[in-house]
């Protein structure tokens, strides 16, 4: 029996229904207290809001009403607050009827507040105060519910009863004796429980936070064969507990922060003291401290606030899903952020080349992992300059091509309508809306369409001439080369740069794809991601970064933590660990 | 906005542009050989080969009418008073732009390369889809007899003539090398011949003619003097320090039949010395290869008998050297550049000898020879194949 309908059946007996009006078509509005003991009804219902109270609930009203562009006061920064902090200022009354009604005042319409009056030991009026749906009802049940209304009754002064509750009476996992109705309010609102009670100038916080949620998947985006398979899930709990069981360390930190004047999202700051540059940590801490926004949904919008330099096509943190690469980043010297309700966790700074490393690169061996490493390189160019190159040399610099494939492109091209560059840009707008259309479609009908798209009208519109086959390979090659991008916002970026690329070399040819990337280099050159140059080690010159950027050295090999971190301890692990033989090796 | 404006005017500027010298491919007249003569008359005789790409393409591919057969280009020639003058004659009766940059192979008419070739190279090396690099060739009779000729194996007659240019058997002339021998007073240019190759006496009907490119053409400056042989050829590429690998046939004296020999390395070093005040010219080869082929009943497991086989190709090598060398100066065409070799090692005594170089120098220019050849292996048996032991050749005991 679920908690209401357990508060319901309770409330039946205390309380006759009003005359001519049915539970059922009429749920109890959270103005009206649901259940419990009439005498804390009667209470309530005697009770009148003292003046200062009502002082602090007008200010906090008129506040809401100039957020919302109406009311007397102008709206201006941090009026929120100012109106939070009024909720701070209203003391939790001895008298229960006060308190309970300010509560309901503020909780108007929640129907997923629940204000269960009773009479603790069948004599003290209280108030448990809770949201339905995020709190733990096994636990509220047994361990606060029954104590109270079927134990004994408390004894002594008002200040002791907190006491006696804290100490005696409850088992709950944390408990926190609370001042003001703003203390109340926040508390309810993340799922734990308040106790308040008559007599008593204090509420009493009860940890009764529970919620249903997904259980940890492997990450769709960052697949691995090797390496574990768990990923972050929405909450962030959990998703700090993934990290701390990797990291059995006081060292590893999680500041905790509060972001989005409505959503008030938790975010967490993880970091491992002593290798964290403090300048880095205080940017960190700074850079969070001046968001000021209503929503934090999802840590990619407080990326957007965050950034260096927000008009970049190129991320300038690392989203990751994975716990394990985030202990890495961290003991290299990164800073996490993490965000309630976002299974993505921002890791920063970071540079070009860390987009370039998929987990799993460290798990296999060196020579799989450079290898592969330059695999992607090879693509990333491609999938680059594909389309822009075969549109370049195709228009401008027929000469360039060997005679016999200039022969078999030309008799491809014979009889066709447009332009090459016109036919590209044709094809590649035609795969991006193939691929959107994958993701965004079930998974079940997404890979028919893809291989409908793909073949079918590929395959069609190479037939009827609308398009020559070496523009359907090409494109089809530059896609294929795109996913071997293993972080999916820089596979974006290289998507979205392609285009204008395509345009410059359907204009001006080589000349074009020149000014373009000399542009992009440009500006890669002066990026920074949380001040640490995009494309160090490579520009700024660092040798001993460079073992970990164009090639991945074997792990005994790399003694020190990435140059560019600035970390307050450099040495990651002893120098001298390359493993050999028993007896004769290497030392 | 102040600084979005000159952003905004530099992609402006991209439209003004108009990707004026985009060409689509379909657009395009591909030249695939350039052939060029003279007619009695005088006029530059323009050929060009054009690439039908329908019917030259590798797979019947898009948009296509299908069943295009016939030859994957067509010939056309114009006349004119300059070459390009003829090439506007021919872009009139083309839809397409021509273009030059695939045309890797260059034909000069034998009246033309006669009566001098120099109206031919300004307009190649100039023109900037063309390339120094293409190859030259002389055709021995009308350009019109090697133009058409469909080939086999090859999609196109300019590719056919590429390839077997690039195989390095033949005697090789790009068109720098052929316009530096042309200005160089120390050297002439010396150029491959092509010519029509009827089907042999016999053959049964319907096989097609071909174009075979055999010897050698030497002028005198811009001027086709004489065609040589095979084995004169193959001497001048000796001299001129070009051989790489080819094939020799020696025979020993008092032993029936012969033996060939695959030349897998050569090394050719020149060099020029003063004797008695005399510039005179080495010529060193160093060469290594492998018999490949021998119906001779020598037993080549003998060391002894080995070392005759390399004498003979020594002497062999040395003697296709001298006759080329003869050849040469008998038509006192210097072919094989040795006057620059002079200019470059002695060019004190070259600035003296220059102005008779020409006339007289280069007849009279001594040349010394030497060759060292070494068969290294014998490929897969040492013996001749099929001959009793006993009746082979014993050793010298």
């Amino acid at each position: 029996m679920s908690v209401r309908g357990w508060l319901r059946t309770l409330a039946r007996f205390t309380a006759p229904p009003p005359e001519g009006s049915s539970q059922a078509v009429q749920p109890p509005s959270a103005g009206v207290l649901p259940g419990g003991s009439a005498i804390v009804r009667e209470m309530v219902e005697k009770a009148t809001t003292p003046d200062g109270a009502r002082a602090a609930l007008d200010e906090y009203d008129q506040a809401l009403r100039a957020l919302a562009g109406k009311g007397r006061v102008r709206y201006r920064a941090g009026l929120l607050e100012e109106a939070q902090q009024a909720l701070q200022r209203i003391e939790i009354s001895p008298s229960l009827g006060t308190s309970v009604k300010i509560l309901q005042e503020l909780f108007t319409d929640c129907a997923d507040v629940i204000m269960r009056g009773m009479l603790v030991g069948g004599e003290r009026p209280a108030v448990l105060i809770f949201l339905d749906g995020l709190v733990a009802e096994d636990r509220l049940e047994l361990s606060i519910l029954t104590p109270l209304t079927q134990g004994p009754a408390p004894a002594g002064a008002p200040i002791d009863l907190v006491k006696w509750l804290e100490g005696v009476a409850l088992a709950a996992k944390e408990t926190l004796p609370i001042q003001t109705i703003g203390q109340v309010v926040e508390a309810v609102l993340v799922g734990d429980s308040v106790l308040l009670m008559d007599g008593v100038g204090q509420g009493l916080v009860l940890s009764t936070r529970f919620w249903p949620q997904r259980a940890i998947e492997e990450p769709i985006s960052e697949a691995n064969i090797r390496g574990p398979r768990d990923g972050f899930i929405e909450t962030l709990r959990t998703n700090t507990m993934l990290i701390r069981r990797r990291v059995k360390s006081p060292h590893m930190k999680f500041e905790h922060a509060v972001i989005g004047r409505r959503t008030r999202t938790d975010v967490a700051i993880a970091y491992v003291k002593g290798i964290t540059s403090p300048a880095l940590l205080a940017e960190v801490r700074s850079r969070l401290g001046r968001v000021d926004i209503d929503v934090l949904l999802d840590s990619g919008m407080l990326e957007e606030f965050i950034e260096d330099q927000p008009f970049s096509p190129f991320p300038l943190m690392m989203s990751t899903e994975r716990p394990d690469r985030v202990v890495a980043g961290v003991l290299s010297g990164q800073v996490a952020v993490l965000v309630d309700g976002s299974p993505t966790v921002l890791l920063l700074p970071v540079t070009f080349w860390h987009f370039m490393k998929a987990g799993e690169d460290y798990y296999n061996r060196f020579w799989m992992g450079t290898l592969v490493l330059w695999l992607r390189f090879l693509f990333l160019i491609l999938s680059l300059l594909g389309p822009s190159l075969y549109v370049a040399i195709t228009s401008f610099h027929q000469e360039m091509i060997p005679t016999n494939l200039l022969l078999s492109i030309a008799a491809a091209r014979e009889g066709i309508p447009f332009p090459v560059l016109i036919e590209a840009l044709i094809m590649e707008v035609f795969f991006e809306a193939l691929r959107e259309a994958g993701i965004r479609l079930p998974r079940q009908i997404g890979q028919a369409v893809s291989i409908v798209g793909a073949l079918v009208i590929g395959e069609a519109a190479v037939r009827a001439g609308l398009v020559s086959a070496p523009v359907v390979i090409i494109v089809a090659a530059t896609g294929i080369a795109s996913f071997t991008i293993p972080q999916y916002q820089m596979g974006l970026t290289f998507r979205l740069l392609r285009f204008p690329i395509m345009l410059a070399a359907g204009f001006l040819g080589l000349f074009g794809i020149m000014v373009a990337l000399v542009a992009l280099l440009v500006h890669l050159c002066g990026l920074r991601s949380f001040g640490v140059p995009y494309l160090q080690p490579i520009a700024p010159l660092d040798f001993a970064g460079l073992k970990d950027t164009l090639v991945r050295a074997p792990l005994w090999l790399m003694g020190k933590r990435p140059g560019l971190l600035d970390t307050v301890n450099s040495q990651r692990q002893s120098p001298r660990l390359k493993p050999g033989p028993p007896g004769g090796g290497s030392a | 906005m102040r600084r979005s404006l000159p952003a905004l005017l530099c992609l402006l500027l991209l439209t003004t542009a108009g990707c004026w010298s985009r060409v689509e491919i379909n657009d395009l007249a591909i030249v695939s050989l350039i052939g060029i003569d003279r007619t009695p008359a005088g006029e530059i005789e323009l050929w060009i080969n054009v690439v039908v790409p329908a019917r030259a393409g590798g797979s019947p591919g898009a948009g296509m009418p299908a069943g295009q057969q016939g030859t994957p280009f067509i010939s056309l020639n114009a006349r004119g008073k300059t070459i390009l003058h003829a090439a506007t004659r021919l872009q009139r009766e083309l839809p397409r732009r021509l273009f030059w940059a695939h045309a890797r192979v260059i034909l000069l008419g034998e009246r033309l390369a006669r009566e001098g070739s120099l109206p031919a190279v300004d307009f190649l090396t100039r023109h900037r889809e063309l390339r120094l690099t293409n190859y030259v060739l002389v055709v021995r009779g009308s350009v019109e007899d090697v133009m058409g000729v469909p080939v086999d194996l090859e999609r196109l007659p300019s590719e056919y003539l590429r390839e077997i240019e690039r195989s390095q058997i033949v005697p090789v002339s790009t068109m720098r090398d052929l316009v530096q021998a042309m200005a160089s007073a120390g050297a002439d240019p010396m150029l491959a011949v092509a010519n029509r190759a009827g089907p042999p006496e016999g053959a049964p009907p319907g096989q097609r003619p071909g174009v075979r490119v055999s010897g050698a053409a030497l002028f005198r400056k811009d001027k086709l003097v004489e065609y040589v042989g095979e084995e004169v050829a193959q001497g001048l590429l000796w001299l001129r320090g070009e051989m790489r690998v080819g094939v020799v046939t020696v025979t020993v004296p008092g032993v029936p039949g012969n033996i060939s020999v695959e030349l897998l390395f050569s090394h050719v070093q020149r060099t020029v010395r003063l004797e008695n005040g005399r510039p005179v010219i080495y010529v060193q080869v160093r060469t290594e290869g492998d018999v490949a082929e021998e119906q001779a009943p020598l037993d080549l497991g003998d060391t002894a008998q080995l070392r005759i086989v390399e004498r003979q190709l020594r002497m062999e090598i040395r003697e296709r050297m001298e006759r080329a060398l003869e050849t040469m100066q008998a038509l006192n065409a210097d072919g094989a550049g040795l006057g620059e070799e002079i200019h470059r090692h002695l060019p004190a005594v070259w600035k003296r000898m220059e102005k008779r170089w020409q006339s007289e120098g280069f007849r009279k220019v001594k040349v010394v020879i030497s060759v060292e050849a070494h068969i290294r292996r014998t490929g897969l048996s040492s013996q001749p194949q099929g001959i009793p032991e006993n009746d082979l050749m014993k050793g010298r005991e």
